[in-house]
């Protein structure tokens, strides 16, 4: 007899034979030992599939693969947690606010997020709940994150699903059960009307005549407070304007913030005009930064003005604090503390005949700015934002390779990058302000504009990336290294650096979202 | 009350079996987690159709066969998944893997199987997983036994094709 098929094997290793052609094979076997030992691997590979299919009964509930990612994404969101809090601590200062469009200075854009966040987080009992809740919030969806990752990580939909409803209840804070009204041009909380709650307000004029218990968060062209706001209020609209009473503290942004009538507590005015009205009474501290500064009544606490021209009419119950332009304080004004000024030429302050200062005058003058690069600390911040950039960036590749595709190699290209990082750079912040209006759109706001700093301070790295693997024609730690150091070179050439600076950051912005959208950065 | 309490027991005691079982078949940890406990439900409805006298492992196991073959009917287009049986070209192919790298890289061997179509996947994980008869799985995926036999001949011969390219490349590295 011929040897039998390989095939004819196959089913006789697996006793699928039948009994008349089984035999046939067992006879042959007998005296063929090629076959015998065909048949022997294959019942014996058999045997081993079986026990190796077996053997992995139980799932391995960690594969390494899989495991590390998301921790690495909890150990930013941790970091993240840790400079917000850390930067908590220190003093706000606008001008370093004012470099927010300069991922060079992260401390400029923590200062903006803190500042946001420490709106809610000032005074006593109520900043620690906040805080703690602040705290929750991230580590509870740090933690959801990971979880989401980790266990659904097929089910992409499912997760983020999970990951909003887990958000919005992390967010929803007992005390933020507030009253949100959108309706109609005009808000108005009537005379006699009393609303036992926080107020989030939406709209061309709101009117408050009549008593809010709780905060009152407004948008809109005009917020009028004539009545009382037994929380805070934070406003942001052409006008905001404070006739009647508010118990907390005023956070106005806007073309005008106008205090007229009392604020128990502190005032923060942004915009082109700060004012404390003739009868009105700021039972804090008052703070502005914006072109004019104006004091007319009475401040209880320090006032503190980084206004280009501060005039001070009325009344300071502590220190006055001159951080940057001009000041007058006319005759008939009163500083009860100190006064301190930093300015840059003595006659920056005038103080009238008629005057007075009861404390300690401390004027002091600021040198003439010696050009930055003649310092030592200068190009020690470069290097540590060179190294930083290099560790993020490894990171960065690590964790989304795929931003590593970056091309721009013709016009079309840059230009497509250009315009797409431009638009959603200018576009998010509009939107998270927009989302910041509603309970639930406010932590999703807060994640986007992190999201959003953080794609900032990515973005140079990835063009840094692209020029380095442009140059050395490689990819890794070297080629970025020599792209990050272009970068830098290129950010701090006298006068057009800062604007080689935004082109660089909106161009890699855009290029860095078209990545992360999934579409083809080659323009092709 | 008397029957659900068995039931438990049975349920913890099959369901990593009928766990891996359906994620053999459909190649996927979640879809298999949803499959088990949907085989699970359905044999508890059904169990008044059970015969005592039979091992349990057995008719679970076939149960949740039916369901996932059902779930991969489902996620594809064509007609037949099996194809039709005259298609399937029996290759002149590698000899039969070394018990060596069956043992060493059983990962390899589960991660070669997952490669697999489902047309040969199937059968596969029904002959040498469950360890059906060429009949019982005939019977099963409702094919002729023939075209069993050669779905699981022409499967293990691309398993041995993609493990020594493994193996191969293992050993250049």
């Amino acid at each position: 007899m011929t040897c039998p098929s390989e095939f004819i094997c196959a089913l006789y290793a697996d006793g699928e034979l039948a009994e008349t052609e089984s035999r046939d094979v067992r006879i042959h076997l007998e005296s063929c030992d090629r076959c015998h030992s065909m048949i022997e691997s294959l019942i014996e590979e058999n045997r081993l599939l079986s026990s190796v299919l077996q053997e992995d009964l139980m799932p391995k509930v960690s594969e390494s693969r899989l495991s590390l990612q998301p921790l690495v994404f909890f150990a930013l969101g941790l970091s993240t947690l840790v400079r917000i809090t850390s930067a908590l601590i220190q003093d706000f200062s606008i001008p370093a606010a004012l470099q927010w469009l300069n991922p060079l200075d992260l401390s400029g854009q923590i200062n903006l997020i803190v500042s946001g966040i420490s709106f809610t987080a000032r005074g006593g009992l109520e900043s620690l709940i906040s805080a703690f809740w602040t705290f929750a919030l991230i580590v509870g969806n740090a933690a959801l994150l990971t979880a989401a990752f980790r266990f659904l990580r097929k089910r992409t939909g499912i997760a983020t699903l999970l990951f909003v409803i887990g958000f919005v209840l992390l967010a929803a804070r007992p005390t933020y059960a507030a009253e949100v009204r959108r309706s109609g041009p005009t808000i108005t909380i009537g005379a006699n009307e009393t609303l036992d709650n926080t107020l989030i307000a939406a709209g061309e004029s709101i009117t408050i005549d009549g008593t809010v218990t709780g905060d009152v968060i407004a948008t809109g062209r005009y917020i009028s407070i004539r009545g009382i706001v037994k929380g805070d209020l934070i406003g942001f609209a052409q006008n905001v304007q404070v006739i009647g009473t508010v118990e907390g503290n005023v956070f106005g942004f806007g073309q005008n913030v106008l205090i007229r009538g009392k604020v128990l507590r502190n005032v923060y005015g942004m915009g082109e005009l700060v004012e404390v009205g003739r009868d009105a009474t700021v039972g804090g501290s008052a703070t502005g930064f914006s072109a004019t500064m104006t004091i007319d009544g009475d401040v209880v606490g320090d006032t503190t003005s980084y206004a280009n021209v501060t005039n001070i009419h009325g009344n300071v119950g502590r220190h006055l604090d001159l951080r940057s332009g001009r000041m007058v304080l006319f005759s008939g004004g009163k500083v009860a503390g100190d006064f301190n000024a930093l300015v840059k030429r003595p006659e920056d302050v005038e103080i009238q005949s008629g005057a007075s200062i009861l404390g300690r005058q401390n004027i002091q003058v600021q040198p003439p700015d010696v050009s930055r690069y003649l310092l030592l600390s200068f190009y020690i911040r470069q290097l540590l934002w060179l190294i930083g950039a290099l560790i993020s960036g490894l990171l960065m590749f690590w964790l989304l390779p795929a931003l590593t595709r970056v091309r721009l190699d013709n016009g079309t290209a840059i230009l497509r990058a250009a315009g797409f990082g431009f638009l959603i750079a200018v576009a998010t912040p509009v939107a998270v302000i927009i989302l910041a209006i509603t309970v639930v759109g406010l932590p999703i706001a807060l994640i986007s504009i992190a999201a959003w700093l953080l794609v900032l301070y990515l973005s140079k790295i990835v063009i840094a990336q692209f020029v380095g693997r442009a140059l050395l024609g490689s990819q890794g730690a070297v080629s970025l290294l020599l792209g990050l150091a272009f970068v830098v070179i290129a950010i701090n050439v006298p006068y057009i650096g800062g604007i080689v600076n935004l082109l660089l950051t909106v161009l890699g912005f855009g290029a860095t979202i078209l990545v992360i959208r999934g579409s083809d950065v080659s323009g092709t | 009350m008397h029957t659900d309490q068995r039931f438990e027991e049975l349920y913890s005691a099959h369901y990593p079996r009928i766990l891996a079982l359906c994620r053999y078949l459909l190649n996927s940890t979640d879809a298999a987690q949803d499959a088990a406990h949907e085989v699970f439900l359905r044999a508890q409805r059904s169990i008044h159709t059970y015969d005592p006298n039979l091992p349990f492992a057995g008719w679970i196991a076939g149960i949740a066969s039916h369901y996932c073959v059902d779930i991969l009917r489902r996620r594809t287009t064509e007609s037949r998944i099996f194809g039709s049986g005259e298609d399937e070209p029996v290759a002149v192919g590698l000899s039969p893997l070394s018990s060596m790298i069956l043992s060493e890289r059983g990962s390899d061997v589960r991660a070669a199987l997952a490669g697999l179509p489902d047309k040969y996947r199937v059968p596969l994980v029904m002959a040498y997983y469950n360890e059906w008869t060429y009949d019982q799985i005939a019977e099963t995926l409702g094919l002729h036994r023939n075209h069993v036999a050669t779905l699981i001949y022409r499967g293990k011969q691309q398993m041995r094709e993609i493990l020594a390219h493994h193996a191969t490349k293992g050993v250049r590295e």
